[in-house]
């Protein structure tokens, strides 16, 4: 890379690893799996609800596609008459299709073949999904035990390592099985299976009136190992939402960012994990193809250093660093000193990984507006130390009733660094359940981290305070009248990716020839609503308030061609500089600071052929100059 | 271009009278100050003078001040601060006068002019004893420092503060702990009346670091747009980052010696092969699933670059604010353009009708032509008060596609409930480890200016910290090897400092938590422990990338060759082995198999009963799979290793009945040749055995 210079490589020795960072590199040993399992029952009342669920996986399809490139999606059937298979027939032969289920996507990753051949069955769905697949007889009830069998054998058998699984299944029967049956009971073994194979199982219920009680509530508790007590029942409608966006109520369990030990005081520690609230944005996998075959190139940078002999000028060594290679090195006198990356590893490693207790203060002492970097969640865990969860709970609880906050200090991971949080209580209100805050969390603590006293800028903004600053009341009234017109609802799918979205439409419509609605940007900052809704008071506006003086610029922008890029006059003349001993006069004299910057690099160039990057500071370059001239000397 | 560069200089008081503690301590305060100047602010100027040195060397004729170097402030190396430690080792003497030193101090300050520095100061580290001082000069000098603008700081040992009855703020006094002289009471009162004389700050050590960390910048770096509401409304507004999570430590760093070259190059490989394409063969793409779609700039028409500045998208009632979606690195403040009185009147009436009516306000951020990304924001409003005109917090939001929905179970389960005892305790733990509370009623004299043990702040940079304690180590003490270096770290503290309870709390705290220890049983799971000594054993035996497994192979089962049925076991692994495709691991498994089996072997034949049909045939399924492997050697060595274990505990039924019978001896492969068949029966034969045996036919 030509913008790459390691000379001037200056090194922000920072904590940069991200806890999704490594979280991210976990993700490595293995990919991520959903299972749809769509109920066939739901053709019953008409096609409308199959359509609407087979829709909801479209998106998730269309979405997966988009944003995460490896991971595995597969379609199953549950509750049907026949049992067609799948397009790739052979996939399907080592695993044992009971009854009533049918197999329409093993797990794959998605390509585009496989995603027009599911937009191809949608199309015929209407027609023939009551012939081909059918209704499981009696009234639409297949094993639920054998179904669930069937996707722990498609999981276990994909022929790659799973990390995340999930089977969806989407439905809208609340009870499959009477509690007194047989096929309950077996039902609820399989629960526990899929608990000790760390598959996640999530129902997404097709209608609003589903009741998870009494065969999902106690589905779902026990494929999760929680307390029946403590399963609080999802909107159903928000789920369907979520998932379009192929978004899935995570499992707590499994997703998050780690596990430490709290310390609240020597020897007394309790055992929690946090999570964050959102990922780091996902864009397209951007990759490098040959033009004629489409074949995916993956580059890889190297950074070599070369010893080069000094006469011949033949490269006399060679070798490949890797980026942990080299090391910090700082001037002391004659020699310098280094400090090799190892070192600066050792030091990274010096504070343990947990969260020591510093204090507690009231609510009231965080202020309203503080940030450093997006806060996380934390939940307890009992399983590392037993009894955390009533020890957590005791003090969520005492904090919450009264108004306290816990200041600690965190180290999240090994070789991250150690910062300063505020622990604030939080809990889901029950009148928030229909909105995002439900969704956000439960209860537990919200971190929250606190800049250090170097990240806070002290300005001094004695050149702005004017007592003409300040409005009337008159004015004030006006913008509270255009806040009454301009008000909106605050909801998070509010705030889409607007450059993401611009990419997707565009490479949709470029491989499969799907045309999205998705607004184009500039139709967003299209002003035409809103001046309509406060017409009314531009008047009021153009009254009231002074026009905008435009500021003034730094300085005028005159066009380089005119001879003018530089501001500053040089005090040397550039004729004279061509000459050397002109340029030895001036060196003889330590008059070279006299020059700008420009003439020195003439200097370089034409009297000793070097050319130093443009960055280069002065005081380099005047160093360098003299540095050349005194070996010229002494060659001669 | 601006710079906030700053020339200091600081006054260092090494008379003999004056207190050891207090001298260690200004001279690390004085280290301190330059370590951070080092590493984080390059451009800045400092230099230091001494007070109560025997000899004077000054521009002014002061008598016993010195100072460093020509008295001329330079950048900050660490050479500098090995040259300190050697400077404030001069030769001290009784005398000495703090005017004196600010005299020369002065002076120096004065030659700074040229590097135009946006701020000037002087830190004046010294001990107000009972050696009487000459005050005649303390008006003029005064006088001098408050027309010059430069700032000074006083920091003193025995300093502790108190909050004003009138206006409630902290004032620092000196701590009358013990009686002080007349002389003392003077000198004190001089220090005293510095604060109203010429805006000095007067601290105690820990608060002057602070002082001279804490620096407030009147020229800002600032973001100019505006702040568009519908098309008519616009404000003119400055962005200024208020808070910024970003390191100050830049250090440089070097990849390869002086005398080579350093180049970054990037290699192309299309499923593993390097290729070397021309750039105009490749084209950009992106991966939808397993299928690359090519999207290069030729295909897609160009669009016009978005207007820059904020357009307005929404006003949101304040407390739906979603604050745990926001992102971003840095917190930033919307000011009124400036010497804008239109901009700061509409801005102004704007952030008092939102604050008033509850209300933020969403906007879409574009900050250039060039980074033209937009970016949805939030802006929350921030009346005006004495300092601060009225003004917008800006802050970044996460988009939907990127949040997180959580299941979380209730915390409010039977399970987890607590007795009224229990939460006592907690409540015990909350009141006596209160930052706040434990200092607000009493109206003694403390030691930190706010009445807060951990104000929000002043929070220290721990790894910043630690990376400058660790270089400066590194500069005194020079050659070292990394475990000197490893054992240096842990000796010096760097850690356990930070990860405690505040002092004055600490004992009540203890107190606390062991009464919550006693009520709460808390127990470290067994299970757990296990798991995360697997996992670990795990991350650290294999890859970091396992490599895709061929389909048709038979995963490996992970328990081994166990001792109860191990020709079993052998053999089921064995056939997984076998099936992989990649020779190389294939060798690498049926390598660590063997070693597994010879321990078993060798373990069965330590048992006092042996088991001969299963030795048998163990042995022999081991000697075969050497044979297929062509482990000829390794298995000579093991034969000739059974047969010593079979000599040393005399086995000879093992020797006769598997060994002998069932031909385990060494591989041969082929016709065995004269030379071959006459080692393999010595191998058989045991001479011992032989004799004894002979003997005991003989004796029949």
């Amino acid at each position: 890379m030509s913008t790459w210079d390691p000379a001037n490589d200056l090194d922000w020795v920072s904590g940069s690893e991200d806890e999704e960072d490594i979280a991210m590199k976990r993700d490595y040993h293995g990919r991520e799996a959903i299972l749809f399992v769509v109920d066939a029952n739901l053709q019953t009342n008409g096609m409308t609800r199959l359509l609407e669920a087979l829709n909801i996986i479209r998106t998730a399809f269309i979405s997966g596609m988009l944003v995460n490139d490896k991971d595995l999606i597969g379609l199953v059937f549950a509750n049907t008459k026949h049992s067609p298979l799948p397009l790739e027939a052979s996939s399907v032969e080592t695993i044992v299709v009971p009854e009533n289920c049918a197999v329409f996507l093993p797990l794959r990753q998605l390509t585009k073949p496989i995603v027009e051949h599911y937009l191809e069955f949608m199309a015929t769905v209407e027609d023939q999904f009551a012939s081909e697949y059918g209704l499981a007889e009696p009234f639409g009830s297949g094993k639920f035990d054998l179904m669930i069998r069937l996707c722990i054998e498609l999981l276990e058998k994909c022929g790659k390592k799973l990390n995340n699984a999930k089977i969806v299944y989407v439905t809208d029967v609340d009870t499959p099985h009477l509690p007194s049956s047989n096929e309950f009971q077996a039902a609820l073994q399989k629960a526990i299976d899929l608990e000790g194979k760390e598959f996640e199982f999530h129902v997404i219920p097709m209608n609003d009136d589903f009741d998870y009680e009494p065969f999902y509530k106690e589905f779902i508790t026990l494929s999760r190992a929680i307390d029946m007590d403590s399963f609080v029942e999802p909107d159903a409608s928000l789920l369907r939402e979520m998932l379009a966006d192929r978004k899935l109520k995570q499992d707590f369990l499994r997703r998050c960012l780690g596990h430490f030990a709290f310390h609240l005081g020597p020897n007394l520690s309790m055992s929690v994990q946090y999570y964050n609230y959102f990922q780091r944005r996902a864009l397209p996998r951007k990759v490098q193809i040959i033009r004629r075959d489409n074949s995916v190139v993956s580059t890889k940078r190297q950074i070599m250093v070369r010893k080069l002999d000094e006469q011949t000028q033949v490269v006399k060594h060679e070798r490949q660093i890797k980026v942990c290679d080299g090391w910090y090195e700082f001037d002391l006198g004659d020699k310098p000193l280094k400090i090799t990356m190892q070192r600066m590893n050792i030091l990274r490693d010096m504070h343990k990984p947990h969260m020591q207790l510093l204090g507690f203060k009231h609510r009231s002492a965080l202020p309203e507006v503080i940030y450093s970097k997006p806060s996380n969640f934390m939940y307890p865990d009992d399983q590392s130390i037993i009894g955390s969860k009533r020890l957590f709970r005791g003090l969520w609880e005492r904090c919450l009733q009264r108004e306290k906050i816990i200041i600690a200090l965190f180290m999240s991971k090994r070789k991250s660094i150690p910062r300063y949080v505020a622990l604030v209580p939080v809990q889901v209100e029950k009148s928030e359940a229909k909105t995002y805050r439900s969704q956000l969390c439960g209860d537990g603590f919200k971190i929250v981290y606190l800049p250090e006293a170097k990240h806070i800028r002290h300005i001094d903004m004695c050149d702005w305070n004017n007592t003409a600053n300040s409005a009337s009341d008159e004015k004030v009234d006006f913008f509270q009248k255009i806040i009454k017109r301009l008000r909106i609802d605050y909801q998070p799918n509010l705030i889409n990716d607007p450059s993401l979205e611009y990419l997707q439409a565009n490479l949709l419509a470029m491989s499969l020839d799907i045309t999205t609605e998705s607004r184009a940007f500039d139709d967003l900052l299209d002003t035409k609503v809103q001046d309509k809704r406060i017409e009314k008071y531009i008047p009021d506006y153009e009254r009231l308030f002074d026009e905008e003086v435009m500021p003034a610029k730094k300085r005028p922008a005159r066009d380089p061609a005119d001879g003018a890029s530089s501001s500053k006059l040089p005090k040397i003349d550039a004729e004279q500089i061509k000459s050397y001993p002109y340029v030895e006069f001036l060196i003889a004299e330590e008059q070279l600071t006299r020059c700008t910057v420009a003439q020195l690099q003439v200097i370089l160039e034409t009297h000793f052929g070097v050319q130093l990057p443009k960055s280069a500071s002065k005081d380099k370059l005047v160093k360098h100059i003299e540095e050349l001239s005194a070996a010229g000397k002494a060659m001669s | 271009m601006t710079t906030n560069k700053e020339c200091l200089v600081i006054v260092l008081d090494i008379r003999n009278c004056a207190a050891e503690e207090f001298k260690l301590k200004s001279v690390k305060c004085a280290a301190e100050i330059l370590k951070d100047k080092i590493v984080c602010s390059s451009k800045d100027h400092v230099s230091f003078v001494l007070v109560g040195s025997d000899s004077a060397n000054n521009d002014n004729h002061c008598p016993n001040v010195t100072y460093f170097k020509k008295g001329v402030l330079q950048l900050c190396s660490w050479q500098m601060l090995l040259d300190l430690f050697t400077f404030v080792n001069a030769t001290a003497c009784e005398q000495g006068e703090w005017l004196d030193g600010i005299k020369v101090a002065l002076d120096m300050q004065d030659k700074t002019l040229l590097f135009k520095p946006a701020r000037q100061r002087i830190l004046l580290l010294f001990d107000f004893n009972s050696v009487p001082q000459n005050y005649g000069e303390f008006n003029s000098i005064t006088d001098k420092l408050l027309d010059s603008g430069i700032e000074l700081i006083v920091g003193s040992h025995n300093i502790a503060y108190i909050d004003n009855t009138e206006s409630g703020d902290a004032q620092a006094i000196f701590n009358f702990s013990r009686k002080c002289t007349p002389e003392e009471l003077e000198n004190q009162k001089y220090a005293m009346s510095l604060v109203p004389r010429c805006n000095a700050t007067l601290c105690s050590f820990k608060e002057t670091l602070q002082t001279v960390f804490r620096v407030t910048n009147r020229r800002p770096w600032s973001w100019n747009a505006k702040l568009h509401i519908g098309s008519k409304i616009s404000i003119n507004v400055q962005g200024v980052i208020a808070m910024k999570n970003q390191t100050p430590v830049k250090l440089q760093r070097v990849w390869a010696d002086a005398d080579e070259q350093v180049s970054r190059e990037t290699r192309h490989f299309i499923k593993g092969a390097e290729v070397t394409p021309l750039p105009e063969d490749l084209m950009t793409g992106y991966m939808l699933g397993g299928t690359a779609v090519p999207y290069d700039d030729a295909l897609i028409e160009p669009k016009a670059p978005h207007p820059p500045g904020l357009h307005f998208f929404g006003f949101i009632k304040r407390e739906s604010v979603p604050d745990e979606y926001f992102c971003g690195d840095s917190l930033y403040v919307l000011v009124h353009q400036k010497g804008s009185t239109a901009s700061a009147n509409k801005l102004d009436a704007l952030v008092r009708a939102l604050d008033s009516s509850k209300h933020a306000m969403l906007c879409w951020k574009i900050y250039s032509p060039k980074l033209n990304t937009p970016k949805m924001v939030i802006l929350l409003p921030k009346l005006p008060d004495d300092n601060h005109p009225a003004t917008l917090y800006m802050l970044e939001v996460s988009y939907t596609s990127q949040h997180h929905f959580w299941d979380f179970p209730s915390l409010r389960t039977a399970k987890s409930e607590c007795s009224d005892e229990q939460l006592e305790a907690i409540d015990r733990l909350i009141d006596s480890t209160d930052l706040e509370c434990s200092l607000n009623d009493t109206q003694q004299p403390r030691q930190w200016r706010q009445n807060d043990l951990l104000p929000f702040d002043s929070l220290p940079s721990i790894f910043e910290q630690n990376v400058m304690d660790v270089l400066e180590w590194r500069v005194i003490k020079d050659r070292q090897n990394d475990k000197q270096f490893g054992e240096m770290l842990k000796d010096k503290n760097f850690v356990d400092v930070f990860w405690s309870v505040p002092e004055p709390l600490e004992e009540k705290s203890k107190q606390a938590a062991a009464t919550v220890k006693k009520l709460f049983p808390l127990k470290q799971s067994r299970a757990w422990l296990e798991k995360l000594q697997a996992k670990e054993a795990a991350e650290n035996a294999l890859p970091i990338k396992a490599e895709p497994q061929e389909e048709e192979e038979i995963p490996i089962p992970a328990d081994g060759v166990g001792l109860l049925t191990p020709v079993e076991d052998y053999t089921r692994l064995m056939t997984s082995v076998r099936t992989i495709s990649n020779v190389t691991r294939r060798d690498a498994q049926v390598q660590a198999l063997s070693a597994q089996v010879r321990v078993v072997i060798v373990t069965l034949l330590e048992r006092k009963k042996l088991n001969l049909e299963q030795l048998g045939e163990l042995i022999s399924r081991y000697r075969d799979t050497c044979h297929d492997f062509n482990a000829f050697l390794e298995y000579e060595r093991f034969a000739d290793e059974l047969k010593e274990i079979a000599l040393a505990k005399g086995l000879k039924e093992f020797w006769q009945e598997v060994m002998q019978a069932k031909q385990l001896g060494r591989l041969l492969l082929g016709e065995q040749s004269l030379h071959e068949k006459e080692t393999l029966k010595a191998y058989y034969t045991i001479d011992e055995w032989q004799a004894a045996e002979q003997a005991t036919s003989g004796d029949a």
